[in-house]
């Protein structure tokens, strides 16, 4: 951290929150508020003078709450940079702090805030994590038996630079405990609180039984485990050095941790798998190793950056496997348990390389972006016509659109990924999108229906998800009748409804729209808006008159090439059960009322001159 | 005269029920009585309070597939509720020839409803609130109430009519009978052991109706319904219950057994 | 050695088909069921751990024809505490209906039913944690009444059909009235109002609200004038048995059961809990001190509560005096 301290080319803002951010990759603005410390930065040399006379004692949050702070300190004795702050909310006033510091007359109570902009190209998220609180599982007593504590209370206590120098002892009595049991996964891989396996916790519980074995040899020590989880280099001789150092590992998940009330010492019951009987085990102190959970302020910097979470509620990452350090956000990337709880190896590997993927932006001159961007067309949009919208921003996952009431709605290019989801939820189809437009979209849907459409199915698909199913089922030899034509599209945001009804208009005997599984999808939120759109579609098309049997969703992946054959399937055999001549009759009397919500596209630029064509060649084919 | 109208419904009920058990009188004595069609309804009478609810509880025992009426004051009816509560009888079996009790019998009972829910004839009266816990319970020390039952108790000669006359006591086979809970043979009792079987089986679970018969049939005029509207008003707060006064209406245990 | 023929997919298929057994394959046996268990305490052979381990593999004539599958008796002390969240009870259920359908039985014994004198009222029916008990026309004496009719592979013979039966016509062998008085038994011939300094209390545990080893050795040697009795379930402890001990010369009455959401059989401690507030209050119309008639309760977490409990229990007794009644 001194390193980064001094470093020429490295700027610290500590004590200081990030309020807003706008922009895009290359070109971010980022809204900095400095929280004021009431000591001037310049001035203070961080003797601790101040602290010393400070009459106010607080919680530590550092240390967990054993050892107090002052009203006016630092964060730790390691702290970067080095300068005192006040709490000004605990502060009496009574100026004690400011005697103290004399001649450097480093503290200032008439601070304030300041706010500085920042211009930046990339922005690297490493803000951490938390620890679970196990107050809320009461069947282990935290909170309740003082010898209850968690493995990281008793890294403070054994800290030589703690609250007790480095004297473990038992909250109860203050003496040093003979025997210790640490418990694992408390909070972790659990359907109750989270299901995720916290990673590093069974390291640092073998550290923590090896370092207390170190500094009393006679200590009884017990780990109570589901699983040792030792996967990278050395771990696993680690684990062997442990119990060869006489730990002792209990095969058994604790069920119940019951305090003596003179004693204070605690009763650890669990089945002992490997003995095959419940055992009762009394020892002097219990340490609960805790997961890693996401930070309290997660929600916050999301919406700030525009990030979105993994199930967990750590930030997700762009892909798991292909871009671990890149959020979807362009030029913001992830680094450390923010992104996923792992250990420190871990984390210093994945700040390298989110370092050196941000500095991939800074270096560069230009960027190139995803050319399949919409486009608005500024008259059409509704908001430049005055009236109150904004369904396109709504759609988009990753804030790309802004829509002032009377200005045309504005898409940042640079930001767009190219869904679709906007052009579709746009009532008054005033944007588009590059490579993708609606006229194409028609133009395919025109010759794939052009012979005896009512023998065919139509299936929309998603580019990512479901075309690569079906795409699949071919390569994997899955048999399916040879009823479905395919249209590709980026998501499945991008499915207008107007699709749907076009799709019937020209006589489509069924019409299947298919895209990712909700946790799968490329664009993130993308399959979600498609598939509130498409739940109202069976009453809009029986109000049409065209029977919502002829209308199918499915979610399938791109590995779920048995799950596409079987779809098709299923609808060709519904299909050839349908009377054609009903069919036809059905789709030609539900026609003029299809056109009637589709006359909207004669607005569209090319719609219009591809409606033109359509009526020259319905003039050739013979009636 | 009352009893002229209610003889006229009892005629008129006749004619679509088995029967109808009232009160008779004849030959200077009043007895429980039940009237087929066709007989003569001179001697009906409504007499005294009794426990006809009981009468006609032992025959729809033993005939099921009657169809009876009953001549019945308040009480009685919610003594036939709480059984169809306690599924001993249905209420499809029965109809109800109610008539109001004087102001008197009111003020004797202490009864809150001395009416049933349907008057045929007759003017109901106002129910008296029943201020027995502020006289009784409240007023008394621990030790005066002690010495009080003591007296009371003493007296008992364990001839079961309370039991035998209360109309919701129809086990067929009784506790208080059992020498496992209450021993035999010692007098004074050591704890009154007998009464509190039957307060806890009848007023205790929530059965008792108030209708007096039990100190009416005591020999020994131990003051029953005094004990029991103590307890009928404790049931009263804890549980909220008050038999006989809600059709297909849960008991307190039926309600803790199934809500816990 | 097990051979892997033995196992039977089919039997693990059928469970997970069966309503209940579900999430059969998402445990992870990680033993905390094991451990929490209440069952395992008098029987070591119970482990609810192993019976979905074993179901999980598939071993299907071992597990149906266990007598294990019977035992657990549905207090769901382990569901709250299951990482996978796995309702066990459940999934012991949906075993149990297919060892029902291939024909077996639960074992042992349950509640039976004295037709003669079942007046059905329905109060056993109502009162069943398990819903065992239904009223059904039986045969009686040449012909057919009304009566209570136990179903044998869903009844846990927890006895509380027997307590709230007035005329005990419903009961279970082990622990019947008569077994149950005995117990409670200081000797009738004793002179009542004889002085005497100790305090004579009776003390109800049921079998399950005692976790620790140091309260069930308090309970096997209690202090002196204190006597424990031992019964399935708080709720086993009908009004009667009160009035009992009330006059066979003991002082004090103690009935301890499990906590509030703690019951072994479900809901038998709220029944008590009732129960014993009518007594209390029966008592005070009386005019006998309503603290000679208490019920308490315990904990699974409460290690040590319970000498306290009985502790305190004799003192408040020990200033009432000796219960005196017939002079």
């Amino acid at each position: 951290m001194v390193d980064a301290a001094r470093h020429p080319k490295i700027e610290i803002l500590a004590y200081s929150e990030v309020e807003r951010v706008d922009g895009y990759i290359g070109n971010f603005r980022a809204q900095v508020t400095k929280k004021p410390r009431y000591v001037r930065a310049d001035l203070c040399n961080g003797c601790g003078a101040c602290a010393k006379v400070c009459p106010i004692e607080l919680p530590n949050s550092f240390e967990l709450g054993i050892a107090p702070r002052k009203a006016i300190d630092v964060p730790h004795g390691q702290a970067v940079p080095l300068i005192y702050a006040v709490d000004l909310d605990n502060c009496i006033y009574c100026y004690k702090c400011v005697t103290a510091c004399g001649k450097l007359d480093a503290i200032d109570f008439s601070q304030e805030s300041e706010t500085v902009d920042l211009d930046v190209g990339s922005i690297i998220v490493a803000t951490g994590f938390d620890s679970f609180d196990p107050t809320v599982i009461p069947e282990y007593g935290y909170g309740r038996y003082p010898n209850v504590i968690t493995t990281l209370e008793m890294e403070r206590l054994a800290n030589s630079a703690g609250p007790t120098v480095g004297r473990l002892i038992r909250p109860s009595d203050g003496k040093m405990p003979k025997s210790v049991v640490l418990v694992n996964c408390v909070g972790s891989r659990d359907s109750r609180y989270n299901e995720y396996c916290s990673g590093f916790c069974c390291m640092y519980t073998i550290k923590n039984a090896l370092f207390l074995k170190q500094s009393d040899h006679d200590m009884d020590i017990s780990i109570f485990y589901m699983d040792i989880r030792t996967p990278a280099k050395g771990y696993e001789e680690f684990y062997n050095r442990a119990r060869e150092a006489g730990i002792r590992f209990i095969h058994g998940r604790p069920s119940q941790i019951t305090e003596d009330a003179e004693t204070h010492n605690l009763f650890v019951e669990a089945e002992d798998q490997a003995l095959g009987q419940v055992i009762e085990l009394e020892t002097e102190m219990v340490c609960l190793s805790t997961a890693a959970i996401p930070r309290a302020d997660t929600e916050h910097v999301a919406s700030t950056l525009t990030l979105s979470r993994s199930p967990g509620g750590f930030f997700m990452e762009y892909h798991p496997k292909l871009r671990p350090v890149d959020s979807p956000t362009d030029g913001v990337f992830l680094a450390g348990a923010a992104q996923g709880p792992k250990d420190i190896p871990a984390c210093v590997a994945q700040g390298s390389a989110a370092a050196s993927r941000a500095a991939r932006v800074l270096s560069a001159d230009t960027w190139e972006i995803e050319p399949i961007v919409a486009h608005v067309w500024p008259e059409q949009c509704l908001s430049f016509q005055g009236k109150k919208c904004g369904l396109c921003a709504q759609a988009c996952p990753y804030s790309a659109i802004t829509v002032v009431q009377g200005q045309a709605a504005q898409v940042a290019q640079a930001k767009c990924h190219g869904c679709g989801g906007c052009v579709a939820e746009c009532p008054n189809d005033a944007i588009t999108q590059a490579n993708f437009t609606d006229a194409q979209v028609v133009a395919q849907l025109r010759e794939l229906l052009r012979d005896r459409p009512e023998d065919k199915i139509l299936a929309f698909m998603c580019h990512w998800c479901s075309y690569g199913g079906a795409d699949n089922a071919g390569t994997s030899h899955f048999e399916y009748p040879p009823t479905s034509r395919g249209i590709r599209v980026m998501c499945s945001a991008r499915m207008d409804q107007d699709f749907i009804l076009e799709a019937f208009r020209r006589g489509a005997g069924m019409v299947l729209v298919s895209g990712c599984h909700p946790q799968d999808c490329h664009y993130i939120t993308g399959q979600r808006v498609a598939a509130k759109r498409f739940d109202r579609m069976p009453r809009a098309l029986e109000r049409i008159g065209i029977n919502p049997e002829r209308f199918r969703v499915e979610w399938i992946s791109a590995a779920e090439g048995e799950k596409y054959a079987r779809v098709i399937t299923e609808m060709d055999a519904k299909l050839t059960s349908f009377d054609k001549a009903q069919l036809r009759a059905e789709n030609d009397k539900a026609r003029p009322e299809i056109e009637k919500r589709l006359r909207r596209w004669k607005a569209i630029p090319q719609m219009a001159e591809l409606l033109a064509e359509e009526k020259q060649e319905k003039q050739e084919v013979p009636a | 005269m009352l009893v002229d109208e209610i003889r006229f419904v009892v005629k008129n009920k006749l004619e679509s029920l088995d029967g109808v058990v009232a009160l008779a009188e004849e030959r200077g004595r009043i007895m429980p009585h039940l009237y087929t069609p066709g007989d003569d309804l001179s001697t009906l009478t409504l007499g005294p309070r009794y426990a006809l609810a009981l009468v006609l509880r032992d025959i729809l025992k033993r005939n099921p597939s009657l169809r009876l009426g009953m001549v019945a004051r308040g009480c009685q009816e919610r003594a036939l509720i709480e059984l169809a509560n306690w599924r001993q009888l249905s209420l499809d079996q029965v109809v109800v020839i109610g008539f109001p009790c004087s102001a008197e019998l009111a003020a004797e009972c202490r009864c809150a409803l001395p009416y049933p829910t349907e008057v045929i004839a007759g003017e109901r009266v106002e129910g008296v609130k029943d201020r027995v816990f502020e006289e009784f319970q409240a007023a008394k020390s621990r030790e005066e109430r002690l010495a009080f039952w003591q007296r009371q108790f003493a007296k008992c000669i364990k001839c079961y009519g309370c039991r035998t006359i209360c109309p919701l006591c129809f086990c067929d086979r009784c506790a208080m009978e059992q020498e496992t809970w209450a021993t035999r043979g010692r007098l004074p009792v050591p704890f009154p052991a007998f009464h509190v079987i039957k307060a806890m089986h009848t007023a205790g679970m929530g059965k008792c109706v108030g209708c007096h018969a039990c100190e009416d049939a005591c020999p020994a005029d131990i003051p029953l319904s005094l004990l029991y509207a103590l307890l009928r008003q404790d049931l009263r707060n804890l549980f909220g219950y008050d038999a006989g006064l809600q059709r297909a209406g849960k008991p307190p245990v039926f309600k803790i057994a199934e809500e816990g | 050695m097990i051979k892997l023929e033995k196992l039977d997919q089919a039997f693990v298929e059928e469970v997970l088909a069966e309503p209940g057994g579900e999430h059969l394959l998402t445990c992870w046996s990680c033993g905390t069921c094991a451990s929490t268990c209440l069952v395992r305490r008098y029987d070591p052979a119970f482990n609810p751990r192993l019976i979905l381990h074993k179901a999980g593999l598939g071993f299907r004539t071992d597990v149906l024809s266990s007598v294990e599958i019977w035992q657990c008796s549905a207090c769901d002390a382990c569901y709250p505490r299951c990482p996978k969240q796995i309702h066990i009870s459940e999934v012991m259920k949906a075993i149990r209906a297919i060892a029902i359908r291939e024909g077996y039985e639960r074992p042992g014994v349950v509640a039976q039913v004295d037709v003669a004198s079942c007046i059905a009222c329905g109060m056993c029916v109502a009162a069943c944690p398990y819903e065992a008990i239904t009223l059904e026309m039986s045969a009686h004496n040449g012909t057919s009444k009304m009566a209570a009719q136990v179903n044998r592979d869903l009844c846990m013979a927890c006895g509380i059909c027997n307590s709230v039966c007035l005329s005990s016509s419903i009961v279970v062998e082990g622990h019947t009235d008569e077994r149950i008085n005995d117990d409670l038994g200081v000797s009738p011939r004793l002179q009542r109002g004889t002085a005497k300094d100790t305090a004579k209390v009776l003390v109800i545990t049921c079998n399950w609200c005692l976790h620790a080893m140091s309260d069930v050795s308090y309970a096997m040697q209690p202090p002196e004038g204190v006597k424990v009795v031992n019964v399935p379930c708080s709720g086993r402890v009908a009004a009667v048995f009160l009035a009992s001990a009330l006059q066979r010369g003991v002082d004090g009455v103690l009935v301890v059961g499990c906590k509030e959401g703690e019951c072994h059989y479900k809901q038998g401690n709220a029944l008590e809990r009732g129960r014993v507030a009518v007594v209390q209050d029966l008592l005070d119309l009386l005019g006998i001190e309503r603290s000679r008639a208490q019920f308490a309760w315990l904990g699974a977490l409460d290690r040590g509560q319970f000498p306290k409990l009985v502790e305190q229990v004799v003192r408040d007794v020990q200033a009432l005096g000796p219960l005196s009644w017939g002079q």
